[in-house]
């Protein structure tokens, strides 16, 4: 009888025992911060402005366009000093030996492709919604502005130039179209930039004219312009510059009104730069803005090269950027700038440059310039002056005009590629391995099929 | 003949059906221990026969129907010595025999904690350690756990520091995770408890010690549970072995009293050399000179740069400053520790009390732990049918921190140098930051923990084959972490940041870090033993349960501006500067259950299968529940009848297989991962535009679930001479599979958190495991010379076998270069060959590899690129490890030697890139160098020299950085034999009634250490940030750590 009972019991238990599993996948839901937020992170279309509006934070963080990819840019040219840098990391810019464990380009690299990553997050969870046709061109048009914005800048840097091989068949990188996890297949550099034209001219067929501090049609236009300048495709390059500077919608500005808080006429796409209530506050380019201040202990500098054609004493423009070796375009009472990445200054300078490389409208193209020298306090270009001389003088003064922007190293690369094969800058072949940034371990650790940049041998 | 009759009447029997055969007597009697206490289902047996019996409730057993005539009667019981009576029995007579069996105490049969239950060494088929009290508190630990070290074959533990609160890292039989936890379970009297490291992050550069706070001298005995058969049974969170933890319990008879104490003093077990301020500025200028300079070397900013309000010092000043910050930070720590206990028991209720104090300064200033303690256990027998345990304990563990990098020895090694005075010349302190005395004045750092483990069990036993235990857990951990910054430091850190609010009139601000750790458990388990129904024959015994668990974290941080520089605990509301958010909240539940089979045959041939079922809400939705099964196998060959050895007395194999999980895994990377800029916060941080802005950090990977390791085992254990020799010899080999790694993805696809936790790896361990006890001489008589050894050695070979990552960047330990790499050990140093130096310029020299085939093309060159010429050179697990043990005994001498070692591993001094690279004191970030630079460095063409030619320039030696200075000079052998204690006591002749013991002794620990490496300590764990880092970077990779303590202590035992 006992051990009847006793197997009563086990028997029992072990049914117990085998109907937990059916309870208990209710029992372990998990409960913490992280799964309630999920949970509340979509839910409206406002949601989604809000992961675009994230875009466009990437885009300006002191990590990427708010200043690291200028400051190294700048580094890696002819025109820095980097005699009072302290900074490691942006020594090894200037050395031209940039390594797998260096920050600014690990910290260049994922802020670059948070905005990727962040349009692609809104272009895939934009069918969840009900929107209005303006709606989806806003999100899809911004979209796909910031996307080839974010793989543009970092394809410079870390890529040779469009134009070292014929055909452009010289390793590229990724573009990120989707949010699927791990790495999406290297392209060629033709393949990359075929990514980025086609996501900005969908973006000037999508944005509206007019649309606040965000993204509108003439940012497109104006990047599109700046990319084919850099491709040394002149004729689509000015196509763009065009569309820009004949809507009428942008003045030139005073120098020093380019950099100020409240923003600048010229500017068609800035950094947008928010004080006031604090809850707000975000210091876009404050890194740009302390790298050249001045008061810093460690400053960036100006090379004495840099002055060779213009000092601080010679013009208008000399005066109120220069102070003995230090850059000081930026610098004003607010200590705050609202940060233009398209400006009207630098599509005249290409507008013009344009015109005279396809012997296109060389009075326009005077025009151009001389608005530029007069502002800056010099004498017009002269009337007789040539297809070369204002080739000559648009890319002067793109030196001066666009210094500290991130300009001249990505400028004397297009022109080495465009007729000067031995260019040499500051003191090495523009070529050697080095002067292109090598993969961060960040970025070489996510993907299987990329191999290290050569380094070094721009001694 | 006879035999087959009685198999044939027991057949029968077991048919159901008795046989009544005519004219035979009956034998009754009782079984107690040799307290008097009845042994309940104690085997009686007629030998020779498979007529036998089990004693009852009062240990009473009747043997009816015996047939007459002269045998032998046995009485056993688990872990008991066995009798055996010579008996006589006539027709129909009645006899009465009792036993009184005193307890086992030969090693071979001891009884074993087991989960869920106890069981006899020699049924055994896994691979269980056991340590008993007088091995935990004989050396001086703050944490029981490092008393583990070199005790259990295969048990690496290896100690952080020598500092307060300095949590160990123990392995049992290597490290079979990456990304997850490595640690093994512990478990407290049946409670896994609560045992994060990094409960506390890793403020202040330390690591939490959730194991500090359970006083060592409650502890009866630790088990070790090392192999599957033993540990499955703890299902997914046994993949790390399983450490159980069995608390003192009473025992029948007169209070039994224990007082002791021990007084010493600690000191570092060395003190490294480093260069003072005269050799320092000479070491600098000849550097100086090197880079082509001329004139005298610039001083450090700190001593020159008025933006840090530092007074201006003139050369010939600074020549006059020669500050030994090894002397301002080294002290001798004084140490101190009380414990009383009582252990009482009658009838039906047995207690054991113990309270506890312990203070452990160490060697550093301001370095201190402090615990104060204290457990009642009761045993409630009210009936034979119920037994009711009630545990309790309360503890609090009181941690005064010094940083160890930022602060104390690892400011005084580094960037506090000999050149900078203590205080300036007005008599303020100079530079705070770079000021180990004026750190430790004006910021401190304080640990509080309050920890209470808890339990009630209840155990219900209808007949006495079957008993139906309930229990009931409480784990609970108030974990305080407090940070008071005087306003002088605040002033101090921020002066390049004078816009800060914390610079407004204050006298500082406090602050705090509070984790509320609560966690439930109750199981129920149901377990009937048919042990000795068939006496000799078969005996079965099964075990179910079930098991549910819960735990929550709660923390939360906050910041509190000062009216008064003096620590407290609570501030008023109204001088909160942050109220801070909760940084965790966290709600985890598991649900299980298991069961446990064990089977044996004639005592020779043991089986036992386990199996549980583990549900926890640490897994992914799509994998909630795991399954883990186990088999073992034991077959004791010496007791076969063709055994006949008269010196090979005992011999048994055994053999086991099991699946184990591991749920120490990063459970929170099943959700995404989103930034949301809530309505109720302020962060600018979330905002562009005067918008609000939110993103998916990672995607959601609801397929995450345990890690699966498969164990396979084979042992022998052996036994000579009557045990006066034993061992035992184990293989095993371990298989991680599903390990979870941190998949990587390209920085360039711009998620916030570029790896994700998945299922992916391979890793294998496996490894040789020896024990040798051997009884060299034993006492003839009471206080008669006896000398004992005990020896063992673990080895293990650890193999990554599959890691789904493009580069040995994507597994990385934290700072000090090592890697998780496909082929090699899971922490391998990855780090570029230096070659030694070019003797006509002096500069150093790397290997070169070839990009494309990863092989060094046998170049050597100046300036090394890391993203093609890093090599595998070595890895930091020893091959071999473990202990030896010698204690003697003579009269009322006692003397134990213990000497513990480690051969075949790597150490990398991370620090040595600093302490003898680059000459460096001209800059903001100045550091100290190491005296054995002098004389061993280039100096003129053809001097073939350790270091290469002193430089202020990292370019000399083609590096990139001052930092960027990672090669083979720094990495060393990490061989070492280390005398970890050696004891000497006496027994004082009290004759007194009421004192039955009192020993006095001497006890030192980490005496002697032999050790090639040039640094500070060869056993050495890095603090962490998290799991990866301290599975793949944790051990053996040292960066400013200090040095273990060398501990003088004397003491008492006083036993009444």
């Amino acid at each position: 009888m006992r051990p009847i009972r006793i197997f009563t019991i086990l028997f029992s238990m072990l049914l117990f025992a085998l109907l937990l599993p059916s309870c208990g996948d209710e029992f372990l839901e998990p409960e913490n911060i992280q799964t309630e937020q999920v949970d509340n992170f979509l839910k409206t279309k406002e949601d989604l402005f809000e992961i675009l509006n994230s875009a466009y934070r990437g885009l300006a963080e002191g990590n990427f366009m708010g200043g690291t990819v200028q400051i190294t840019t700048d580094l890696m040219a002819d025109d820095a000093d980097a005699s009072l840098i302290a900074n490691a990391d942006w020594l090894k810019h200037y050395n031209r030996r940039t390594d797998i464990f260096t920050s600014t380009t690990r910290n260049m690299m994922q802020t670059g492709g948070t905005v990727t990553n962040r349009v692609n997050q809104v272009m895939t969870f934009m069918d969840q919604f009900e929107l209005t046709d303006a709606e989806r061109n806003r999100l899809e048009g911004e979209s796909r502005f910031l996307r080839a914005l974010g793989h543009f800048e970092l394809l410079r840097l870390f890529t040779l130039p469009f134009g070292y091989t014929p055909d452009n068949s010289h390793a590229g990188m990724s573009y990120y179209t989707t949010i699927d996890w791990g790495a999406q297949p290297r392209l060629t550099v033709r393949e990359s930039y075929d990514s980025i034209l086609n996501d900005l001219n969908r973006a000037v067929e999508l944005l509206p004219e007019e649309n606040g501090n965000y993204a509108n049609r003439f940012a497109a236009h104006g990047y599109l312009a700046k990319v084919y300048f850099q491709m040394n495709d002149f004729e689509n390059a000015l196509f763009h510059a065009d569309q820009v500077i004949g809507s009428g919608r942008y003045q030139l500005d005073t120098l020093k009104g380019r950099f100020s808080l409240s923003g600048s006429p010229e500017a068609v796409f800035s950094l947008i730069n928010t004080t006031g209530d604090p809850a707000f506050d975000f210091n876009a380019a404050g890194e740009l803005y302390n790298a050249w201040n001045p008061v810093n202990t460690n400053p960036l500098l100006l090379d004495d090269g840099f002055f060779v054609e213009e000092s601080a004493s010679d013009t208008t423009r000399g005066r109120l950027f220069y102070s003995g070796n230090n850059l000081i375009k930026f610098q004003n009472e607010a200590n705050r700038i609202q940060l233009p990445l398209v400006h009207l200054t630098e599509l005249l300078l290409i507008r013009a440059e344009c015109l005279a490389e396809t012997g296109g409208d060389l009075q326009q193209a005077r025009d151009d310039i001389s608005e530029i020298l007069l502002r800056s306090g010099q004498p017009p270009i002269a009337q007789a002056s040539g297809a070369e001389e204002i080739i000559r003088i648009a890319r002067r003064e793109r030196r001066y005009e666009l210094a500290g922007e991130g300009n001249r190293f990505h400028e004397l690369k297009r022109i080495a590629v465009l007729e000067d094969p031995d260019l040499i800058i500051r003191g090495a072949l523009w070529d050697c391995p080095g002067m292109i940034c090598q993969f961060p371990d960040n970025e070489l650790a996510g993907n299987p099929d990329l191999d290290p940049n050569p380094e070094g041998g721009c001694d | 003949m006879k035999q087959h009759i009685y198999t044939l009447m027991w057949l029968l029997a077991g048919m159901g059906l008795s046989l009544q055969l005519a004219a035979q007597g009956t034998i009754t009697g009782v079984i107690t221990d040799d307290t008097g206490e009845p042994l309940i289902g104690a085997n009686v047996i007629i030998k020779g026969t498979n007529k036998g019996t089990i004693t009852d409730f009062d240990g009473s057993y009747v043997l009816e129907n015996v047939e007459p005539g002269s045998f032998a009667l046995a009485a056993s019981y688990t872990g008991y010595v066995s009798q055996e009576r010579q008996v006589t029995l006539s027709d129909g007579q009645q006899l009465s025999i009792n036993f009184e069996l005193s307890e086992n105490v030969e090693m071979l049969d001891e009884v074993v904690v087991v989960g869920y239950g106890t069981k006899r060494r020699s049924e055994l088929v896994g691979s269980i350690s056991k340590l008993e009290e007088d091995e935990l508190t004989e050396v001086n630990v703050q944490s029981f756990e490092q008393a583990l070290q070199g005790q259990a074959s295969g048990v690496q533990v290896t100690q952080g520091s020598g500092l307060a609160g300095s949590a160990s890292v123990v392995r049992i039989r290597g490290t079979s995770s990456i990304t997850s936890g490595g640690d093994p379970l512990y478990v407290v009297d049946g409670i896994p408890i609560t045992q994060d490291y990094f409960l506390g992050e890793n403020r202040g550069n330390q690591n939490n010690n959730p194991l500090a706070t359970i006083n060592p001298n409650d502890i009866e005995s630790v088990e070790i549970l090392k192999d599957a058969s033993a540990a499955a049974i703890y299902g997914s969170r046994a993949a790390n072995g399983v450490i159980i933890i069995t608390t003192k319990r009473g025992k029948k008879g007169k209070p039994q009293f224990s007082f002791s104490t021990r007084l010493g003093f600690s000191e570092p077990t060395k003190v490294l050399e480093f260069m003072n301020s005269e050799e320092l500025l000479q070491i600098h200028q000849e550097a100086w000179e090197n880079d082509g300079n001329v004139g005298r070397a610039p001083l450090p900013v700190a001593l020159t740069n008025e933006n840090y309000d530092a007074e201006n010092y003139t050369y010939e000043e600074v020549e006059q400053i020669n500050t030994d910050w090894f002397d301002e930070v080294l002290q001798k720590g004084f140490k101190q520790e009380y414990n009383l206990s009582m252990r009482a028991g009658g009838d039906w209720i047995n207690t054991y009390v113990g309270a506890s104090y312990s203070d452990n300064e160490t060697y550093m200033v301001g370095n201190r732990f402090q615990r104060i303690s204290g457990r009642v256990n009761v045993d409630i027998t009210p009936s034979e049918k119920l037994k009711i345990g009630i545990s309790t304990s309360l503890a609090q563990g009181l941690t005064d921190r010094v940083d160890p990098l930022a602060g104390g020895l690892g400011l005084a090694q580094s960037t506090a140098l000999p050149i900078y005075p203590i205080f300036n010349k007005d008599g303020e302190f100079f530079r705070p930051d770079l000021n180990p005395v004026a750190r430790q004045e004006l910021l401190q750092q304080r640990t509080i923990e309050l920890r209470s483990i808890n339990n009630l069990s209840i155990s219900y036993i209808p007949v006495p084959e079957l008993t139906f235990t309930v229990q009931g857990n409480y784990d609970f951990m108030n974990l305080r972490d407090h940070q008071l910054e005087d306003f002088e430091w605040i002033r101090v850190t921020n002066i390049n940041n004078p816009g800060n609010p914390l610079l407004q009139d204050t006298l500082g601000i406090s602050r705090q870090w509070r984790t509320l750790a609560n966690n439930w458990s109750t199981f129920a388990t149901a377990e009937y033993r048919f042990d000795k129904v068939l006496p000799r024959t078969h005996s079965l015994s099964v075990l179910g349960g079930v098991e549910y668990q819960r735990s929550d974290l709660d923390g939360r941080f906050r910041e509190y501006r000062l009216n008064d520089f003096v620590y407290r605990e609570e501030i008023g509301d109204s001088t909160i500067l942050n109220a801070g958010n909760e940084f965790i909240i966290d709600d985890e539940k598991f649900i299980s259950f298991f069961g446990r089979l064990n089977y044996s045959y004639l005592d020779r041939y043991f089986l036992q299968f386990t199996f549980r079922r583990d549900g926890s809400s640490r897994f992914g939705d799509n994998n909630r529940f795991g399954n883990f099964p186990s088999v073992g196998l034991g077959w004791i060959l010496s007791r076969e009848d063709f055994w006949n050895s008269r010196w090979f007395t005992y011999l048994k194999f055994k053999a086991s297989w099991g699946r184990t999980g591991n749920d120490e895994i990063p459970w929170q990377e099943q959700f995404a991962s989103v930034t949301v800029l809530d309505s109720t916060e302020t962060n600018a941080a979330e905002t562009y535009n005067n918008e609000p802005i939110r993103y998916l950090r990672r995607p959601a990977n609801p397929d995450l679930r345990w890690e699966v390791v498969n164990t396979y085992d084979v042992g022998f254990e052996m036994g000579f001479w009557e045990d006066r020799l034993t061992a035992e010899l184990v293989y095993y080999y371990q298989r991680t599979t599903d390990a979870i790694l941190n998949i990587p993805t390209p920085a360039s696809s711009g998620w916030a958190e570029l790896s994700q936790a998945r299922n992916v790896g391979k890793i294998e361990n496996q490894g040789v495991e020896f024990t040798l006890t051997s009884r060299n001489i034993v006492a003839r008589d009471p206080g008669g010379f006896s000398w004992t050894t005990n020896f063992n050695l673990g080895h293990n070979q650890n193999k990554v076998l599959e890691v789904a990552a493009a580069t040995p960047d994507a597994l990385a330990g934290g700072f000090g270069d090592t890697r998780a790499i496909e082929g090699e050990a899971l922490n391998t140093n990855f780090i570029i060959v230096y070659a030694g130096l070019d003797a006509a310029t002096g500069r150093p020299l790397y290997e070169e590899v070839d990009a494309e085939t990863g092989e060094p093309t046998g170049n050597l060159i100046f300036q090394y690129r890391e993203a093609f010429d890093r090599q595998v050179v070595g890895n930091g697990f020893p091959a071999v490890f473990g202990g030896l043990n010698n204690t003697f005994n003579w009269g009322r001498f006692d003397l134990s030697i213990f000497f513990v070692y480690s051969f075949g591993g790597q150490i990398y001094d991370d620090a040595a890139k600093r302490q003898l690279g680059v000459v460096s004191i001209n800059n903001e970030g100045a550091w100290n160098m190491r005296r054995d630079l002098i004389g061993n460095y280039w100096q003129q063409p053809g001097d073939q020299t350790m270091f290469p030619r002193l430089t202020l320039d990292p370019a000399t030696y083609g590096l990139n950085g001052i930092w960027n200075h990672n090669h083979t000079n720094w990495l060393e052998s990490a061989d070492y034999v280390r005398l970890r204690t050696l004891t000497f006591g006496y027994n004082i002749p009290i004759r007194s009634n009421f004192i039955r013991r009192f020993r006095v002794y001497f006890t030192g620990q980490n005496l002697l250490t032999f050790t090639n490496y040039s640094g500070w300590d060869p056993e050495v764990a890095r603090e962490r940030t998290n799991p990866q880092e301290r599975n793949v970077g944790g051990t053996n990779v040292t960066y400013l750590t200090p040095p273990q303590e060398r501990v003088y202590m004397f003491g008492l035992d006083i036993d009444f």
